[in-house]
């Protein structure tokens, strides 16, 4: 992991814009991410996971600092542009149930077809990939709607692949999905960082597993402070206990995750 | 009805065949039948001769079929295909199944611009282009006023279910002004604007019809050119950013176009409910898509078949004629109906 990173951002502060008033979430948090890493964004809930996944996929504005990728300020670059750069996968379900597989994650083509979004043959072939690169290509011409939570999900990454991105951000991609589906994408997000070279932020709240794929960790701890690093540095920091101050937990670090205090 | 990628199987594009077909030949048989039906009995060979220009026995018959049945027919059949075509991108664009240009309340806007053209201004003494282009500007503004208070609510309401309740109440402020302009109002224009709010397929000559053509199809052939961003949307608001679609310019072309549509079937007809409701439904459940490069012109076909379905029971007593709002509900209650009590089976809501 020696690569320059593609993902960087300088003294950024994300948060909300409500008519004048401006609230941060996260304050001055310089982060860089390298082809082939996997971030894990770890925070207690309403901590500001999603608003900094949405200011770094540059759908929302920082309110201070730059978010750079490949270099390039996300500010200056035009939503064809960076729909080539970054793609996402979210949790919440969309109405799209009577599309079939193949036309969902063709929807991920967009940024590379024409006018009226008609694929040729390397787009088929993209798509064909990227079903195959999550083991959904036998079900190519199912409904979405007849799928279960962990296929959805899956043609959700197959769809972001498909848009064939240096970088890809997912928002709780496991939240909903049954044991085996957790590991499974778990185990997806990792060979994708692997054999595509791709930079991977994942949020979650499933720290064991997330652990098991991250190397990198990006946790937001309480006051908007942001602590990231190499999984090892961040756990040997202590700071895994900081997350979240004032319950009754601590990080158990053999086990790799939270236990109850005694 | 081309479009459909390798990525649908044979089955599914076995099945849009089909159903295109279906349509169309429906939609032929439904327009011969608005040209045979009417209050007065005309020979089959003698309305083939009055459309191609032949010699025919009886004048009037010529009248009947190219001044009242044929701008019926075509009418009912373009405005049928605008509204629904407004209905579908209403639809995706509040990303809501429920959405339509009436229930919206749009339709109710056009009819008080439509109304103050016609009742504050005397609109209605006007005749040929005049009355359709004055109403056709007073529906436009109404719809786009609407439209312009539904964007800026939906900002601020995020569900997309208030929205549709804020769209019912703007209706019923609209229908209320209309009230209110009635009221003072001579009782001239009161009448022809009451016979214009019954909804009427059937109200103009053919020039005028053709004027309302050519106004009309190029717009829903714009909504054509919108495919691609309709499809981003059906994934949410989030996803289509994702896409490089610019969300707030693609709401705008939408309501522009539904807008558009919606403005000038009602400036035309009147105010015709349930036809952009329930037709992108028809559409979705006989061909199980919600692609948008299948589904709009399906919608637009079934829109057609659908306003022509209307046209021709309105016309089948032979004593006159049946408003048609007064059989669109028969048609729209069964199947919106039908749609919420199955939803959980229709793939399209999950």
């Amino acid at each position: 992991m020696t690569a320059s990173p593609i993902l960087q951002t300088f003294g950024l502060s994300a948060g909300y814009r409500n008519g004048g008033k401006e609230t941060a979430v996260v304050t001055d948090v310089s982060l860089s991410l390298s082809p082939g890493s996997v971030a894990c964004l770890l925070g207690p809930n309403g901590a500001g996971k999603s608003t900094l996944l949405r200011t770094v996929a540059g759908q929302q504005k920082p309110l201070e600092g730059t978010v750079t990728i490949g270099g390039m300020d996300l500010q200056h670059l035009p939503a064809d542009r960076l729909s080539r750069l970054i793609s996402v996968v979210y949790t919440e379900r969309s109405h799209a149930g009577a599309l079939t597989v193949g036309e969902t994650v063709s929807l991920g083509r967009q940024p590379y077809t024409g006018f009226f979004g008609r694929l040729d043959r390397t787009d088929r072939r993209i798509v064909e990939d990227s079903l195959e690169a999550v083991g959904m290509l036998h079900l190519i011409h199912r409904y979405l709607g007849t799928l279960s939570d962990g296929e959805r999900q899956k043609v959700m990454i197959a769809r972001a692949l498909a848009q064939q991105t240096p970088l890809m951000l997912l928002d709780e991609p496991t939240s909903f999905l049954d044991v085996a589906s957790r590991l499974e994408v778990m185990a997806l997000i990792r060979r994708m960082a692997v054999e595509k070279e791709m930079a991977i932020v994942l949020s979650t709240h499933d720290i064991a597993n997330a652990l098991a794929v991250a190397t990198d960790l990006w946790l937001i701890l309480p006051g908007g402070e942001m602590m990231s690093g190499p999984v090892a540095e961040v756990i040997a920091s202590g700071a895994m206990d900081r997350l979240f101050t004032g319950r009754n937990i601590v990080f158990d670090t053999p086990a790799g995750d939270y236990r109850l205090k005694e | 009805m081309t479009g459909q990628t390798s990525m649908t199987s044979g089955n599914s594009r076995r099945r849009t065949l089909i159903v295109s077909w279906g349509m169309a030949v429906i939609s032929l048989i439904l327009a011969a039948g608005c040209l045979v039906t009417g209050s007065v009995d005309i020979p089959l060979d003698q309305i083939a001769r009055c459309l191609t220009g032949g010699e025919v026995e009886r004048e009037v018959w010529r009248v009947i079929v190219l001044q009242t049945r044929l701008p019926m027919t075509l009418t009912a059949l373009v405005a049928g295909a605008a509204l629904s075509v407004a209905g579908l991108l209403l639809q995706t664009c509040f990303d809501n199944p429920l959405a339509g240009p009436s229930i919206l309340g749009i339709s109710t806007g056009s009819s008080l611009g439509v109304a103050i053209v016609m009742l504050a201004f005397g609109g209605s003494i006007g005749s040929g282009w005049s009355t359709y282009g004055s109403s056709l500007a007073g529906a436009i503004a109404g719809a786009a006023a609407v439209l312009g208070l539904l964007l800026a609510f939906s900002r601020v309401v995020r569900s997309g279910m208030m929205v549709l309740i804020i769209g019912i109440l703007i209706g019923y402020f609209a229908s209320s002004a209309i009230a209110m302009l009635n009221f003072f109002s001579t009782q001239e224009g009161v009448h022809s604007y009451v016979i214009w709010g019954l909804g009427n397929f059937s109200g103009s000559s053919l020039d005028r019809t053709l004027a309302f053509c050519a106004v009309t199809l190029p717009v829903i052939f714009v909504s054509f050119l919108l495919i691609k961003p309709l499809n981003a949307l059906l994934l949410g608001a989030r996803y289509a950013g994702s896409l490089g679609i610019s969300i707030s310019a693609t709401r705008r072309n939408l309501m522009i176009v539904s807008g558009a549509l919606t403005a000038s079937a009602t400036a035309f007809c009147g105010p015709i409910g349930f036809i952009g409701l329930i037709v992108p439904h028809i559409a979705r459940i006989t061909l199980r898509t919600s692609n948008h490069s299948v589904l709009l012109p399906a919608t637009a076909l079934a829109g057609a078949m659908t306003g022509l379905l209307c046209a021709f029971i309105s016309a089948m007593p032979s004593s006159g004629m049946i408003p048609v709002n007064a059989i669109t509900p028969i048609i729209g209650v069964p199947v919106i109906t039908y749609i919420i009590v199955c939803r959980k089976k229709l793939l399209y809501f999950s």
